[in-house]
């Protein structure tokens, strides 16, 4: 097994970071016997840089989807002044159905893509983000829970 | 030589993204790549996440404030990606929790790119028996070459947990390599 050394700047580690690659393969196959097919990395370079352009090319959905939230919340104002002003002092129950209708869409279009809502999220609250994603696909609050906070207060400290 | 904080300002520099991203890609694909790998088994599971990995960290560039280091977000980002895909493939495969840590073996040994002989099995055992977060902070540490406080922020638990549940798992390891080896050596 090989021996690591440590590194303290991340600049230094930067500027290391690729001769480290190189030994990646041979530490994994090495060690674990772990291998990958030849020409891999080459290949998923281009897969992964196909990927992002393909979504880049659809990119225009979130500008929709930002326009129509927009919309939304512009249509919620609307009718926040038509109920306090009642121009046209529609009945109670028509204004709470119109109100829900609007709502609900802007709702919908928050959730139908969670990766596209990702792009509002900011840095620091992408942890919490991405924690709530995996909760709503459950399991993942136990998997937690069991194997990596479970122990937490009981570790004692060695330094 | 290109140090960091130039990076990411190429990084965040619209016009210089592309080919910034392509430079990424190149300096930390394989590094994300193993540390999924290690994480998720198999490489057909490894090329999935690392793929969502990448996608998720270029929409998510634009809000990167610099409040981490590149390196340990981009390795949160895997981290998250890699649990996310076991919690769904758990979901689909198993009944029970323990099942994950008796599938480790099962599922190594059917990866057609595990080409492991009988040592390095044997290490894989040893792996297999320990916690899921002493294996995980090991192989951070150990073959990640992340230092403890980098381990520490990806996985947000206190740097001094980080160390416990490491020498926990070296002195596991450290024992049970030493009982395979005389075992090599003297057959019994």
């Amino acid at each position: 097994m090989k021996k690591i050394e440590n590194h303290t700047n991340k600049d230094e580690w930067f500027s290391r970071n690729d001769s480290f690659q190189k030994k990646l393969d041979k530490i994994h196959a090495k060690d674990l016997g772990l291998d990958v097919p030849q020409d891999y990395f080459s290949t998923s370079k281009n897969d992964i840089l196909e990927t992002i352009h393909a979504e880049k090319k659809s990119k225009g959905i979130p500008k929709i989807y930002n326009k129509f939230i927009w919309l939304a919340a512009a249509g919620i104002a609307l009718i926040m002044a038509l109920s306090i002003f009642k121009p046209y002092a529609p009945s109670g129950s028509d204004l709470q159905e119109e109100t829900e209708i609007v709502s609900i869409s802007a709702e919908q279009l928050i959730e139908e893509d969670m990766l596209i809502a990702s792009l509002f999220v900011d840095e620091s609250q992408l942890d919490s983000y991405v924690d709530q994603y995996i909760v709503e696909e459950s399991i993942i609050d136990e998997y937690i829970e069991v194997y990596f906070f479970d122990d937490i207060l009981n570790d004692t400290l060695l330094f | 030589m290109t140090s960091e904080s130039d990076f990411i300002k190429r990084l965040l520099d619209q016009k210089q993204r592309e080919k910034a991203f392509k430079t990424l890609l190149d300096l930390y694909q394989k590094r994300l790549y193993w540390h999924i790998r290690k994480i998720v088994i198999t490489h057909e599971n490894a090329d999935d996440v690392l793929q969502n990995t990448f996608l998720r960290i270029y929409k998510s560039l634009a809000n990167f404030k610099q409040e981490s280091y590149l390196n340990t977000w981009m390795y949160r980002i895997a981290f998250h990606e890699s649990i996310r895909f076991l919690a769904l493939n758990k979901k689909k495969t198993f009944d029970s929790l323990h099942d994950i840590n008796n599938h480790y073996l099962n599922t190594l040994v059917t990866d057609p790119f595990f080409d492991g002989d009988e040592i390095q099995l044997k290490l894989h055992n040893i792996l297999a028996t320990l916690p899921e977060k002493d294996r995980q902070i090991f192989q951070m540490k150990y073959y990640d070459d992340l230092q403890f406080n980098e381990i520490a922020d990806v996985l947000n638990i206190n740097v001094n947990t980080i160390k416990t549940s490491y020498y926990r798992a070296a002195k596991i390891i450290k024992k049970n390599i030493q009982e395979v080896e005389l075992f090599n050596e003297t057959g019994v």
